[in-house]
């Protein structure tokens, strides 16, 4: 049967082939192009998640060795602060004279506390002169 | 890369999106027949079959990056081409299915008959035959498309084809029967 049925239709000659090939390729040469531009692009931002991800599996150890580092200078810290002079005489005023003293408040309210008599102003002004701007004001 | 005759149409597919023209255009090369013949069916005339190809392949490059390519490429693209054609067709205040039978063209060959009465007479019974059994018959029987690629073509199961490809030679054979020795 199939001997005796019509030829096909389509045309044949290679060269209308190769013209609505050609026609069909420079239409889509600008899709392509852009194409091509976000697969650089996208191919750039997986570079960038791929650094990002070293970062995030190195995280807990980054996290632990700065808590260390927080830990240990927190300890540190104390001891540190009188002897750099953070509190100068100059820059405090009324609490100035028991840290000169290495008095701590509980020794100073019980000097206070523990006398025999209520304390006069002018024994506060001994126990604890102003400071000298203090002074100079007044 | 590896040689574009050796790679599947969801490979080049893949290819074409990441901006690969020469994927591309082997994929275009590889469906521009089939599509041509795809379009013939709904449009009639080579002209408007060539119109519908190429706007589908203009329509296919731009949706390339909504293209899921685990799934098969030559679906995707015929749907593509059926629409095209279907919209093709409406617009010309024509049916929004396939073309019923139609005159041939002038510029056609000639049936491959020996007998040009009856390559005429077996040409329009062709024509008149149902949409889908000239479709089946035309693709399978006529272009040489096998039965699974003109099931994809039409958006139709294999079966289906096959049903249509029988009814229609039976039409044939009854409208040729008179012929003697036309059909077997």
């Amino acid at each position: 049967m199939m001997a005796e049925l019509p030829q096909s239709r389509l045309p044949r000659e290679p060269e209308y082939w190769e013209a609505l090939a050609g026609k069909i390729r420079d239409d889509a040469a600008g899709p392509l192009a852009a194409y091509a531009a976000s697969a650089i692009a996208a191919e750039a931002g997986l570079q960038q998640e791929a650094w990002d991800a070293v970062l995030a599996r190195r995280a807990p150890w980054l996290v632990a060795a700065s808590a260390a580092a927080a830990l240990v200078l927190w300890l540190a810290l104390p001891a540190r602060v009188p002897s750099q002079g953070v509190l100068s005489a100059r820059e405090s005023s009324a609490s100035s004279p028991w840290i000169e003293r290495s008095l701590s408040p509980i020794e100073v309210a019980g000097t206070l506390i523990g006398g025999a008599a209520p304390p006069s102003v002018d024994t506060l002004m001994v126990q604890f002169p102003p400071a000298p701007g203090e002074a100079r004001q007044q | 890369m590896s040689d574009a005759r050796e790679q599947s149409d969801e490979e080049l597919a893949r290819a074409a999106k990441r901006g690969d023209a020469a994927a591309y255009d082997a994929l275009a090369r590889r469906y521009l027949r089939p599509a041509l013949a795809v379009a013939w069916q709904y449009t009639r005339r080579i002209a408007d079959a060539e119109d519908v190809v190429q706007e589908a392949f203009h329509r296919a490059v731009r949706a390339l990056a909504d293209y899921d390519d685990r799934r098969p490429f030559s679906a995707w693209f015929y749907a593509i081409v059926r629409n095209v054609a279907r919209s093709s067709i409406g617009r010309d205040g024509r049916r929004a299915a396939l073309a019923p039978p139609a005159p041939l063209d002038d510029e056609q060959p000639a049936p491959a008959t020996a007998d040009p009465v009856l390559a005429g007479d077996l040409e329009r019974a062709i024509e008149a035959l149902p949409p889908m059994q000239h479709a089946c018959i035309r693709l399978c029987d006529v272009e040489g498309f096998t039965a699974g690629e003109a099931a994809e073509m039409l958006d139709i199961s294999e079966g289906t084809v096959r049903t249509h490809l029988h009814r229609a030679r039976q039409r044939l054979r009854d409208a040729m029967g008179q012929q003697e020795g036309m059909l077997p």
